[in-house]
């Protein structure tokens, strides 16, 4: 029943935020194609988050952090479509500190993404750009924390597909903010079996991965972006982003939950 | 425009606060009853061991969770948990807090078999020899080789096994000294056995929990040792064991009945076959516990209870000079 009422409430959520972002009604302006070129660019960027999660396999207790991030993008953008694909990767450690007790977990984790969308003419003008489409998303976090005997390692994975919609104000044509908003409709995810620790050991087959397991529409994930893009005279261009995104992995026995906070500088460089 | 705004800015709030709406309520907690009853579920559905050590786990339940109090001192509460993990009489469970740390101790519910101030004064002389872990010497006018383990811990370093190997090469027979070896790396257990099989072997078998049911396993795997590509000793070899003799120790002397040119000499191991897992309580205290079964080529789990030696001998503390177990292994090597 508990399962069932957050599954309900996630979905609620979902549909009316998507639904909010369709809805905002876009002013009257000039005709888009007069907007923008076709642009390429290389984004490398770096930053820090703040996150924070909780492996009910392993502990109910948050562990938080501030870990470093860094990535490379290669973007593709005109009035009317754009593509995305990234790279991220973010280190740190998170700790857990109650009744006394601090506890230290070193946590690695590996992004990509990637997009494509397409404008929504009734909503953009030359100072509105509305795009919707989809996004695919891929995670890897691995895990550490000695203080957890042989579970100490862990590594969850997940993948999904997610409904994209991105708006972007264009104040002149130096600088414009966009805001990304990704809502998951289908997530997998490969996690350890119910014991979380394998007995590859007694085995001695050395086996990471022997009781882990794949499961579909085993989650949830929410993403969403401020982007404020600086274009420079050269045809750089450089951004300032605030980058938030929260999932969590279920179906399995336990479940898995992370919310992050990045904020990051990037330099995009136009390759055309 | 505007209505863009604040429809966004909106969006932005409810996504934060979704965080909130995804996860699943806050449950760091220091009430005692929850981090009892959470410490029991765990036990619950994943220890594997509660038939074969008739543990009526339910009870357990009951007779510790009476003895708690809202107020009562952390200490306290460490001690009644403590209390109740050691009705599992498992070596391999244990309660951790940033004040104490709670173990059953299997090793004193038998009589010490072992000196090592005795073995050096009267069988290898102070001038024995270290290689990583192994400390070694000849015995018995240079005819046999005397070899101590104390820990599976770490990694070993296979050239460490190479020096001791050659230099045993010309004896009748080595003796392996496992007793109060607590354990380590299971790894170190099959590099070691590879030394001494000439073809592969199967030892025993394992199983996990799958499920929270008491009887949810995954599939009954083997496991095997393979000779090892080098450097190996094919004359007997008898492996000295006591109750001391726990985890890798004992899955050692476990895989020892299935090698033809090994016997066990002393008494029973401590056992301690399960692989522990690990977790921490809604309190912040941490614990480990068994999740596999060990189980004999026939099937049977009661090796977890300890692994019965070949020859049972127990040392006699009023002969001052004298480790009746190395002797009744020279008698079997001789």
């Amino acid at each position: 029943m508990l399962k069932m009422t957050s599954y309900f409430k996630v979905a609620l959520f979902g549909g009316m935020v998507l639904v909010l972002s369709l809805n905002c009604d876009a002013a009257d302006g000039a005709p888009l194609d007069s907007v923008d070129l076709k642009s390429i660019f290389i984004g490398v960027s770096a930053g820090f988050e703040y996150s924070k999660f909780r492996d009910f396999a392993t502990s109910p207790l948050f562990y938080s952090g501030t870990p470093l991030y860094a990535s490379l993008a290669y973007l593709e953008s005109d009035a009317r479509r754009e593509s995305g694909f990234s790279l991220a990767y973010s280190v740190g450690n998170y700790s857990n500190t109650y009744n006394g007790q601090h506890s230290l977990s070193g946590v690695d984790e590996y992004a990509l993404h990637y997009s494509e969308l397409f404008i929504l003419d009734g909503k953009s003008h030359s100072h509105l750009n509305v795009k919707v489409g989809g996004s695919l998303h891929g995670r890897a976090v691995y895990r550490n924390n000695e203080g957890l005997f042989n579970n100490s390692q862990g590594l969850d994975v997940m993948f999904n597909l997610s409904g994209s919609v991105k708006t972007t104000w264009i104040f002149n044509p130096r600088h414009r903010l966009s805001f990304l908003l990704n809502v998951v409709f289908l997530n997998t995810s490969y996690r350890n079996g119910f014991a979380y620790t394998s007995s590859s050991a007694p085995l001695n087959t050395d086996e990471f991965f022997a009781d882990y397991e794949f499961k579909l529409f085993s989650g949830s994930y929410y993403s969403s972006a401020f982007e404020y893009t600086l274009s420079l005279n050269n045809a750089n261009a450089l951004q300032f982003s605030y980058m938030w995104n929260a999932y969590r992995i279920n179906a399995h026995f336990e479940n898995f939950e992370k919310a992050s906070h990045t904020f990051t500088f990037s330099l995009l460089y136009n390759l055309k | 425009m505007k209505t863009y705004f604040i429809g966004i800015l909106s969006i932005s709030i409810l996504c934060v606060s979704c965080e909130n709406i995804l996860f699943e309520e806050e449950q760091a907690s220091k009430d005692p009853f929850v981090n009892l009853n959470y410490l029991w579920n765990q036990c619950d559905q994943k220890y594997p061991y509660f038939e074969l050590k008739e543990v009526d786990w339910d009870s357990v339940r009951w007779q510790y969770e009476a003895q708690l109090f809202f107020g009562m001192s952390e200490d306290s509460l460490f001690n009644v948990m403590a209390a109740m993990l050691n009705e599992l009489r498992d070596d391999h469970v244990n309660l951790v807090s940033s004040f104490a740390t709670s173990f059953y101790g299997v090793e004193y519910s038998a009589q010490d078999n072992f000196d090592w101030r005795l073995i050096v004064d009267h069988y290898i002389t102070p001038h024995y020899v270290l290689s990583g872990p192994f400390a070694h010497n000849f015995l018995a006018n240079g005819e046999i080789g005397y070899v101590r383990l104390s820990s599976f811990q770490g990694t070993i370093d296979p050239s460490h096994l190479d020096y001791v190997l050659i230099r045993y090469r010309h004896t009748k027979g080595l003796i392996l000294d496992l007793r109060e070896n607590g354990g380590g790396a299971i790894a170190n257990v099959f590099q070691i056995l590879s030394r001494f099989v000439e073809k592969e072997t199967t030892v025993y078998a394992s199983r996990i929990k799958a499920g929270p049911g008491r009887n949810d396993y995954s599939e009954i795997q083997y496991a095997h040792v393979v000779p090892h590509d080098g450097i190996r000793y094919d004359r007997e070899v008898v492996v000295l064991t006591d109750r001391g003799t726990y985890s890798s120790g004992s899955l050692f002397a476990l895989a020892v009945k299935s090698i033809p040119n090994m016997t066990s000499v002393g008494d029973t191991t401590g056992g301690g076959l399960g692989l522990p897992n690990g977790g921490q309580l809604p309190n912040g205290w941490t614990y480990r516990f068994s999740i596999t079964q060990t189980l004999s080529l026939t099937g049977d789990p009661s090796f977890e209870n300890g692994v019965p030696s070949d020859s049972t001998v127990q040392f006699n503390w009023n002969a001052t000079d004298r480790d009746e177990i190395i002797d009744a292994a020279l008698l079997i090597l001789d």
